[in-house]
């Protein structure tokens, strides 16, 4: 039923779906969701420099990718880019971990045990990009943290976003920030909406507010939190994130 | 339609950045007063005109006071002090190595202790400390506990059950570890009771009473995400009229082990960094520096430094009157930040520093080595065992020592699936994981996490805690998160827990037994385990292990573990 499934997927495909995490016991565990039937490979246990990091057993997970060509690996049709988010609400259902079977490792950077290898050379540090200097005349400018599905937790990009907003203000001198939190109705693929929770957009603005505030911004800004009550309706993915997102707009 | 929050706030309405010698007011001794004074000083501050990085409505610290502080000094100051205890005798009769505060003795630049499974061993990096005077060792509260009470240096600065329940017996209970304060179930207890101290006594738990609902830095309650009830309380504290939970001064107790005072360039080791990989949120600060904290001390981070600290338990547990001046924090800091611990003789592996062993073992190796991630094999947690993995001979210590080398390996490497432990599974690398112990406990030399430490590994939470019989001994709480608030990672919405953790601090469901992993070093000297004491042995501690995660180790596997850990 699957291969007849997946048959029907073109490249390229965005899919957008609800379900429960899947565990391929492998030596090297890979993590894959069903939808329609098919089987999808998401991605590999590894660690947090990866771009992929796994869901979690007793959630459900809101997947966005992209069908991509190529062998399956674990089972599963490639999802690239794909990006999990995880569900709040626990689900005791989700705890579905397949045999390995006859399927092999997924491609990994790294094993179940420490980092690296005996007798290797470490990698080096990433190389450090230089923050933007700002520098007078200053304008108006709007910065982005973007969230996953119904949450407020500050991952990467948001604690960029922010750590930059926060440089901006106090090279301006920033007299107001204002920061406002939205949230999204994504459509899934099955045609129907995954309304975020009422909640969520002023958690996102507050959470802002907050790692704004401790991080520092000059003594005379002035900040504003709002929040828009109504979902934004979002139909494609790069939209998909945008509509879950905080912008903070630092007036010099 | 866009809400305008309630939210708008001008940056002046917050407390200025905390600079040592700036406000006056909190260098002032504390007096009894204290909890009046500070309140005060705080709302001075927050309508300070100055820029600020300090979360005042956060949990935290200004000045050298954390924001429980002046609550706890409250009930510390109900709490009765013995006059037996105010006059320790200045012997250190008793227990083989037991240090009696203000017994003046010098503590030399290296120095070796009897325990158990052979000997510990410290450094102090600045050479011998002379005692007489100094604030580690001095009763500077006024119930005769100095510092060094509960962190012994025969016990690896930590204090072992085995040593409390030789001064019950030496002292007839006198001792001021004993104290009411903490040192008993609950100060209502009648002190001159044994079982009065069974917690101390059987598992060498202190009573740690914390103000409900949480305190932010700036004395302010945090509105916390659940509701707590008291399920049972077999030491009454908590239900107790003048200490507990709907007193005038609303205190939850938990009862929790010493940690070891040591070897804290690792323990302090941070990158800096503004936000706290484990949940995104933002540290804290250092309230005088301004430089961001690790967030890495304590069972619950409730304290940002060593110095504030040192401040709370002088104030606290040694319940002084007033706070220790900067010159006696100072004296402190200099002592702990410069002494090294760890295990130095195995009573069947032998000397642990001889020439060509490994090099990650002894006291030096804390001394000579450097924080840093060690869950890679570049530089390993504890570093490589290769000189110990082919026995010599088939004598006993050649045997042995092969055993530990087996441990180490099976410690950093040998997989198993970790699962449901909020603050691992939750920060990104998926529920469940499968890794070794090394992927918690991966910070050098010392075995704690890198990170801001505290997990839930289940010791505190129901169902795992069933698995602890000890437990039974302790108060269990229903935590019941708000409909507002998102559930428990795992727990889901009603948490049943013996120790809700770094939740009394945070207020966050999210937090619900989550407890800072302790370091490795000394573990030998300074049994039981576990932040609430629930393992006695090293065994019980591999066997919880064993079965919480499912981990399916040999027998020989078990055994490796336990050499390997107690050697460290």
């Amino acid at each position: 039923m699957w291969a007849a499934a997946a048959a029907a997927q073109g490249v390229g495909t965005p899919l957008v779906f609800v379900g429960c995490p899947i565990l391929r016991n492998t030596d090297l565990p890979c993590w894959l969701g069903e939808s329609g039937g098919e089987l999808y490979y998401l991605g590999p246990q590894g660690d947090l420099t990866a771009d992929f990091y796994p869901p979690q057993f007793r959630h459900k997970m809101l997947v966005e990718g992209v069908v991509s060509g190529g062998p399956r690996i674990c089972g599963g049709i490639v999802l690239k880019p794909v990006r999990v988010s995880v569900l709040p609400d626990l689900d005791i259902n989700c705890n579905i971990m397949l045999p390995a079977a006859a399927y092999a490792d997924p491609p990994h950077d790294r094993g179940t045990g420490p980092s690296g290898a005996r007798g290797g050379t470490p990698a080096p540090p990433p190389a450090r990009t230089q923050p933007i200097q700002f520098t007078a005349p200053f304008k108006p400018q709007t910065f982005t943290a973007v969230f996953n599905v119904d949450s407020e937790r500050l991952w990467q990009p948001a604690q960029t976003a922010i750590t930059t907003a926060a440089r901006f203000a106090n090279a301006a001198g920033a007299s107001r920030i204002e920061i406002t939190g939205y949230r999204a109705a994504i459509r899934l693929s099955n045609g129907q909406d995954y309304v975020e929770s009422q909640a969520v957009a002023e958690s996102r603005a507050k959470a802002v507010e907050q790692a704004l505030r401790t991080i520092g911004v000059p003594a005379r800004t002035k900040i504003t939190v709002r929040w828009q009550r109504a979902a934004i309706a979002s139909h494609d993915l790069d939209q998909n994130l945008q509509a879950r997102r905080t912008s903070i707009l630092v007036l010099p | 339609m866009l809400h305008l929050g309630l939210q708008a706030a001008s940056q002046s309405m917050l407390p200025s950045v905390l600079r040592v010698g700036r406000h006056r007011a909190l260098r002032r001794p504390l007096g009894l007063g204290a909890a009046a004074l500070l309140t005060a000083v705080a709302n001075a501050w927050a309508q300070s005109p100055e820029a600020s990085f300090v979360r005042s409505t956060q949990p935290g610290a200004i000045g050298v006071i954390s924001g429980q502080t002046p609550s706890q000094i409250t009930q510390a100051d109900r709490a009765p002090i013995a006059p037996a205890a105010i006059a320790p005798a200045a012997s250190t009769e008793g227990y083989s190595g037991w240090w009696n505060p203000g017994n003046g003795a010098e503590l030399g630049a290296s120095s070796e202790f009897d325990d158990p499974a052979g000997k510990i061993g410290l450094i102090n990096a600045t050479g011998p400390i002379d005692t007489k005077g100094h604030p580690f060792f001095e009763p500077i509260g006024r119930n005769g506990r100095a510092c060094v009470s509960c962190h012994q240096p025969a016990n690896a600065m930590s204090v072992s059950v085995a040593a409390i329940q030789d001064r019950w017996q030496a002292t007839a209970g006198k001792d001021p570890l004993f104290a009411a304060v903490d040192g008993s179930n609950c100060p209502s207890a009648a002190q001159d009771q044994e079982a009065s101290h069974s917690l101390l006594l059987k598992h060498g738990l202190f009573r740690i009473f914390l103000p409900w609902p949480p305190k932010a830095a700036d004395g302010s309650s945090i509105a916390p995400e659940f509701d707590l009830e008291v399920v049972s309380d077999p030491t009454g504290c908590n239900t107790d009229p003048v200490y507990g939970l709907h007193s005038a001064n609303p205190q939850v107790s938990v009862f929790r082990r010493p940690r070891v005072v040591a070897n804290f360039k690792y323990v302090t080791y941070g990158y800096g960094a503004a936000f706290n990989i484990k949940d995104g949120s933002p540290m804290e600060r250092d309230p005088e520096s301004g430089q961001f904290v690790n967030m890495n001390i304590m069972a619950d981070a409730r304290e940002p430094t060593p110095k504030t600290q040192a401040t709370n338990a002088a104030l606290t547990h040694l319940q002084a009157a007033t706070r220790p001046t900067d010159a006696q924090l100072q004296r402190i800091l200099d002592f702990e930040n410069h002494l090294y611990v760890a295990a130095s003789v195995s009573r069947l592996g032998g000397k642990l520093t001889d020439a060509g062993g490994p090099d990650g073992l002894g006291p030096a190796a804390m001394l000579n080595g450097a924080p840093g991630l060690g869950d890679n094999f570049y530089k390993p947690v504890f570093g490589y065992f290769d000189q110990w993995a082919t026995p010599q001979s088939d004598d006993a210590q050649s045997l042995f020592r092969a055993s530990v080398a087996r441990g180490m390996e099976v410690f950093f490497t040998r997989p198993f699936y970790i699962r449901d432990v909020t603050h691992l599974n939750t920060v990104g690398l998926g529920n469940p994981i499968k890794r070794s112990c090394a992927t918690c406990h991966n910070a050098r030399l010392t075995g704690m996490d890198l990170a801001p430490g505290w997990m839930d590994l289940g010791t505190a939470n129901l169902p795992w805690s069933d698995d602890l019989p000890m437990t039974a001994e302790l108060p269990l709480f229903k935590l019941t998160c708000r409909p507002s608030n998102r559930p428990h990672p795992y727990l889901g919405r009603v948490i049943y827990t013996h120790d809700p953790g770094r939740a009394l601090i945070t207020g966050r469901c999210l937090d619900i037994g989550a407890i800072i992993m302790q370091q490795f070093r000394g573990l030998a000297a300074r049994a039981p385990y576990f932040s609430n004491g629930s393992a006695a042995t090293l065994r019980d501690l591999v066997d919880y292990y064993d079965k919480r995660f499912e981990a399916n180790y040999t027998e020989q596997e078990k055994q490796d573990l336990i050499n390997f850990l107690g050697v460290l």
